[in-house]
C-alpha cells in the first residue's frame, strides 16, 4: 500500500472560538478531505490566563485511529500576568470510506465547560489502491528494477540520532522510520521510545515516502524529534515499537470438502499481528567545557544574537522608558536564563518580565526570549544604558561566545516645573502623576502648644492626683451635710469639747473673778447635760437632770450622787461668800472627772 | 477669679495649636541646613542620613520626619518614605504639606489618605489635632474640671464664674476623651509599612507555607502578631491577613 502523506497547507477549518473561565479553545484540521489510505493532522489549541490548563478531550472517532503527536507549550509574562496557550497535534487516520465527523472537544476548567464546533471529513477510497480489507495488493517492484535480496523483511523499524557525541544542551535529532512493503491491514500503532534524560520537542509534522532497501522498495513513514541532554554521560534512547496488521497469502484446495466454509469465512487472504521494535540507540553526551566559561554563563547552547532597544530616547526626567531586550537564534530556548542588564545608576530599574516564542523550521528548535524592563531617569542630560551582554556556547565552534547590544544614548530632558514624575507603579502599571511632592520644612522645631500638650499627656500617674483631691474633698463635705442634717446626735457628740472649753476658760479666770469662774463651771455642767440629754440648758434643774439620767443611764449611780454633789457644791460657789472660794479648783477637776465618767456611761 | 486668665490663655493657645515654633539654636541650624543643601543638590540619600541622625536627638520632630520621607522618596525608598511621612502625620496631622505628601506617596502604593467614602473635610477634622496632642488636651481638661469640682464643693456652691467654667471644662474633658477614644480605637496598635518592592505574604509563618499574596512596596499593614523572624499582617482595605517576613516591612510606633 502507498501512503502519500502530504500535509497541505492548514485549511484552519472554522472551528469558532469559545469562552469559559478565561479559555479559550479551537480547533482546526489541515484538510477535509482524505483518503483512506491518507491521514489528516487535526490541532487543538487551548489559550489561557494561567500556566497550567487542564487537558482537552477528544470526542469518540469511530471512524478514525488516532495518534498523538505532539504538544506546544507557550507561557508569556506581560505586565505581571501569565498567559498561556498550548497546542496539541493529532494525527487522525480514516478507517471507512464516507463522510465522518469529528465531534466538539471539550474542556472543563473551574466547572465551565467550553468546546468547539463539530468538524465535518470526506473520507475517499484510495486512488489507484485496494481499500485494506477488499485483497491483497502486490508488493512494489524495486524502482531500479534489480531483484530483491532474499531475505530482506516485509516491514521494519529503524531508530537513529543526527549525532552521537553531543554537548549537554545541544540538539540531538533523533528519526524514527517504519518500513513496510507489504499491504497493511488496518492502521499501525506506534510507541514512542522510553527517553530520559532529555529535554525533548517534537518536530511535526510526520514524514512519508519511498526508499529502496537491499533491492526492495519500501513505504516509510518517519517521527523526529529534538533531544537536548540534561547531562554529561552515557544516555540510552529505548526501542520505538510498531504493531501492525499485514496480509498473509493462504492457499485453499479447491477440491478440498471444506473449500466453500474456508473460502467464505477467510476469503483468499489471512492477516498477521506484527509487533517490531527498534534497536535502542546509544550516544554519550560531553559536558560543556569548563575553560573559558564565563561568570555569568547561563547554560544556554546553540547559537545567538542579541538586540536591545528602547520606545523613547528623549524622554524627561522622571519619565519611564521601555528597555525591551531580545535574544534569539537557534537551541533549547526554553532553558535560556535571565539577561543581567548592568548597573544602572542614573536609573530607577523596575522588575524585568519576558515572553518566549519557540519554532520548529527545519527540525531545528528556534525562537526568541524578549525581556522588558522599565527605565525611569532620575536627572536630565545625556544618558547612555550600557552594553548587554550575553554568553552562550556555540558547540559548533566548541567554545563560549559573547553577544552584546551596542550602548543607547538617550537625552533627558527636565522634568516638569515641580519635578514631576512619571513612574511606573509597583503594581507594574504605568500610571502617570502631574504633580511632584512639596518642599522640605525650614525649621524642625515643635510649637509650644504641642510641647505643652505632649508634656500633659506624658504625666503619667500624675492625673490620678486631681481624682484623689476631688474625692477628698467630696468625702469631707458629704460629711459635714451629714453632721448638718442631725443637730441631736451634734449637739451630743460636742457637748464634752464645749464643757472642756467652758473648764478650761473658768480655770483662767478662777484668780481674777472666783464667782465668775463658777458660773462657767455651773454653765458648763448645765449645758453638757442638756447637750446629753437633749434638753434646754436654761430650765433644767437637778431633779430633771436626776430623773432623765436615771431613765436614760439606769446603772448610774456613784456618778449620779457625783453629779449631785457637783451641782449644789457649783451652786454654794456662785451664791456663797468668798471665803469658800478656796474650792474652786478642786471644783474644775472633778467636773472634768465627772464629765469624763459620763461621757462613756450615758448613750445617746 | 485669677484663675481665669490663665484657663483662658491656655485653651485659647492649645485649641489653636498652632503657637510660636522655638527658634532653632545656632548649633542645632547647621546640620539641618546641611542636609536642606544635601538634598537640593539632588544627594538625597546623603539628605536622609543626614535627617536620620538629626531625628536621634528630636525623635517627635514633625518636620524632621516629613523632610527624612522627602530624602527619601527622592532616592526612590517609596515604603521607607511612607513611613516617615506617617509619623509626620501622626505627629503634625494638620499640616497640609505632610497631608499632600503622604497622598501622594501612597497613591503610588495603590491608596489613598482619605479612604473612599469618607468626605476629605470630616477626614481633615477627625485629624485635625494628634493623638498625642488629644491626650494632652483630655487630661488638661480633665483637671480643670476636677479642681473648679474641688472649689464649688468647698464654696458649697455653683454658682457664678466656678460654676460655669466648671460646667466648660466638664464638657470639653467629654469633648476631647470621646475624640481621643474614638481615635486610638480606629488606628492600630501596630503599624507597619511594606518596604520590600513586591512582598510575599505567606499562609503561615516559614517559607515552607504558600504564598498567599504579594503586597506592594509602602503598602500600610496592621501588626497582628509576632513569630520569630515572621510577622503576621493585616490589610483593612483587602481584608487579607497572612505572614511577612519582618525584616519587609517597617513598623511605625504609634506617637
Amino acid at each position: 500500500m502507498t501512503r502519500a502523506f502530504l500535509l497541505a497547507a492548514s485549511l484552519a477549518l472554522a472551528a469558532p472560538q469559545a469562552r469559559g473561565a478565561d479559555i479559550l479553545i479551537h480547533a482546526s484540521v489541515d484538510k477535509t478531505s482524505v483518503a483512506l489510505n491518507d491521514q489528516i493532522v487535526l490541532e487543538v489549541s487551548v489559550a489561557g490566563p494561567h500556566t497550567s490548563m487542564p487537558n482537552p478531550k477528544l470526542p469518540s472517532l469511530p471512524n478514525f485511529s488516532v495518534y498523538d503527536s505532539a504538544s506546544s507549550h507557550n507561557i508569556s509574562f506581560i505586565n505581571g500576568k501569565v498567559s498561556s496557550s498550548i497546542v496539541y497535534t493529532y494525527v487522525l487516520v480514516p478507517r471507512f470510506v464516507g463522510k465522518a465527523v469529528i465531534g466538539p472537544v471539550t474542556l472543563t476548567a473551574e466547572g465551565t465547560t467550553v468546546q468547539t464546533d463539530s468538524i465535518e471529513i470526506e473520507v475517499v477510497p484510495p486512488a489507484g489502491a485496494r481499500v485494506p480489507g477488499q485483497g491483497p495488493a502486490s508488493p512494489k517492484p524495486s524502482p531500479s528494477g534489480s531483484r530483491p535480496t532474499p531475505g530482506a523483511p516485509d516491514i521494519f523499524v529503524m531508530a537513529d540520532v543526527d549525532k552521537k557525541k553531543p554537548y549537554v544542551n545541544e540538539q540531538v535529532t533523533l528519526s524514527v522510520k517504519f518500513f513496510t512493503s507489504v499491504q497493511l491491514l488496518g492502521n499501525p500503532q506506534y510507541d514512542a521510545p522510553k527517553i530520559s534524560g532529555f529535554l525533548a520537542e517534537d518536530l511535526p509534522p510526520e514524514r512519508h515516502g519511498t526508499v529502496e532497501h537491499r533491492g526492495r522498495s519500501y513505504y516509510y513513514s518517519e517521527i523526529r524529534t529534538a533531544l537536548f541532554p540534561a547531562s554529561a554521560g552515557k544516555l540510552v534512547i529505548g526501542p520505538a515499537t510498531v504493531r501492525a496488521q499485514v496480509q498473509k497469502d493462504v492457499t485453499i484446495d479447491p477440491y478440498a470438502p471444506d473449500f466453500f466454509q474456508r473460502f467464505f469465512s477467510q476469503g483468499f487472504v489471512g492477516s498477521e499481528d506484527k509487533v517490531l521494535s527498534s534497536e535502542p540507540v546509544e550516544l554519550r553526551a560531553e559536558a560543556l567545557p569548563s575553560a573559558g566559561k564565563p561568570p555569568d554563563f547561563t547554560g544556554a547552547v546553540g547559537r545567538f544574537g542579541i538586540t536591545a532597544a528602547v520606545d523613547r530616547t528623549d524622554p524627561k526626567a522622571g519619565e519611564a522608558v521601555n528597555l525591551t531586550v531580545t535574544v534569539q537564534g537557534t537551541g533549547n530556548v526554553k532553558a535560556l536564563g535571565e539577561v543581567r542588564l548592568p548597573p544602572m545608576p542614573s536609573f530607577r530599574v523596575y522588575d524585568t518580565v519576558s515572553s518566549m516564542s519557540l519554532d520548529r523550521a527545519k527540525d531545528v528548535v528556534n525562537g526568541s526570549k524578549v525581556f522588558k524592563t522599565v527605565l525611569v531617569p532620575k536627572v536630565s542630560g545625556p544618558l547612555m544604558i550600557p552594553s548587554v551582554s550575553f554568553h552562550y556556547f556555540d558547540p559548533a565552534k566548541g567554545q563560549y561566545i559573547q553577544a552584546s547590544t551596542p550602548p543607547i544614548l538617550l537625552k533627558v530632558g527636565e522634568g516638569d516645573a515641580s519635578g514631576a514624575a512619571t513612574a511606573a507603579a509597583p503594581t507594574g502599571r504605568l500610571s502617570t502623576v502631574s504633580e511632584d511632592i512639596r518642599y522640605l520644612k525650614p525649621s524642625p522645631g515643635i510649637s509650644s502648644a504641642t510641647r505643652v500638650l505632649e508634656t500633659v499627656a506624658g504625666g503619667g500617674n500624675a492625673h490620678t492626683l486631681p481624682f484623689l483631691l476631688f474625692a477628698a474633698v467630696l468625702s469631707m463635705t458629704m460629711y459635714q451635710e451629714k453632721l448638718a442634717s442631725d443637730p441631736k446626735g451634734r449637739r451630743f457628740r460636742g457637748a464634752l469639747k464645749a464643757a472642756r472649753k467652758r473648764i478650761h476658760q473658768a480655770q483662767d479666770l478662777k484668780a481674777k473673778d472666783p464667782k465668775a469662774a463658777a458660773a462657767l463651771l455651773s454653765e458648763a455642767l448645765t449645758r453638757y447635760l442638756g447637750d446629753k440629754l437633749d434638753a434646754p440648758a436654761s430650765g433644767l434643774t437637778l431633779r430633771r437632770v436626776v430623773e432623765l439620767l436615771g431613765s436614760k443611764a439606769p446603772g448610774l449611780g456613784r456618778e449620779l450622787d457625783s453629779v449631785k454633789e457637783l451641782w449644789e457644791e457649783l451652786d454654794l460657789l456662785r451664791f456663797a461668800p468668798a471665803a469658800s472660794h478656796g474650792k474652786g479648783s478642786d471644783a474644775a477637776e472633778r467636773l472634768s472627772s465627772v464629765l469624763e465618767r459620763l461621757e462613756k456611761e450615758v448613750p445617746r | 477669679m485669677k484663675a481665669r486668665p490663665i484657663l483662658a490663655a491656655a485653651c485659647l493657645g492649645l485649641l489653636i495649636g498652632r503657637g510660636a515654633v522655638r527658634p532653632a539654636k545656632a548649633a542645632e541650624a547647621d546640620p539641618f541646613a546641611r542636609a536642606a543643601e544635601l538634598y537640593a543638590s539632588s544627594d538625597y540619600r546623603g539628605a536622609a542620613t543626614a535627617y536620620a541622625s538629626l531625628l536621634e536627638a528630636r525623635p517627635r520632630s514633625a518636620a524632621l520626619h516629613y523632610n527624612l520621607g522627602n530624602a527619601l522618596f527622592k532616592d526612590g525608598q517609596l515604603g521607607r518614605a511612607i513611613a516617615e511621612y506617617q509619623r509626620a502625620f501622626d505627629l503634625r496631622p494638620r499640616d497640609r504639606d505632610t497631608r499632600y505628601n503622604l497622598d501622594f506617596a501612597l497613591k503610588r502604593a495603590g491608596e489613598e489618605l482619605v479612604p473612599p467614602g469618607v468626605p476629605p473635610f470630616i477626614h481633615y477634622l477627625f485629624h485635625l489635632i494628634a493623638l498625642r496632642e488629644l491626650e494632652g488636651l483630655h487630661w488638661l481638661a480633665a483637671w480643670a474640671a476636677l479642681l473648679l469640682a474641688c472649689a464649688a464643693l468647698l464654696r458649697r456652691s455653683a454658682a457664678g464664674p466656678v460654676g460655669w467654667w466648671g460646667a466648660g471644662a466638664l464638657a470639653a474633658w467629654i469633648f476631647f476623651g470621646g475624640w481621643w477614644a474614638a481615635r486610638a480605637g480606629i488606628e492600630p496598635a501596630e503599624r507597619a509599612v511594606v518596604i520590600k518592592p513586591t512582598a510575599e505574604i505567606r499562609s503561615g509563618p516559614g517559607e515552607n507555607f504558600s504564598v498567599a499574596f504579594t503586597a506592594p512596596e509602602g503598602r500600610r499593614v496592621e501588626v497582628l502578631s509576632e513569630n520569630g523572624r515572621w510577622m503576621e499582617i493585616g490589610l483593612a482595605k483587602e481584608g487579607a491577613k497572612g505572614w511577612i517576613l519582618a525584616e519587609s516591612v517597617e513598623r511605625i510606633a504609634r506617637h
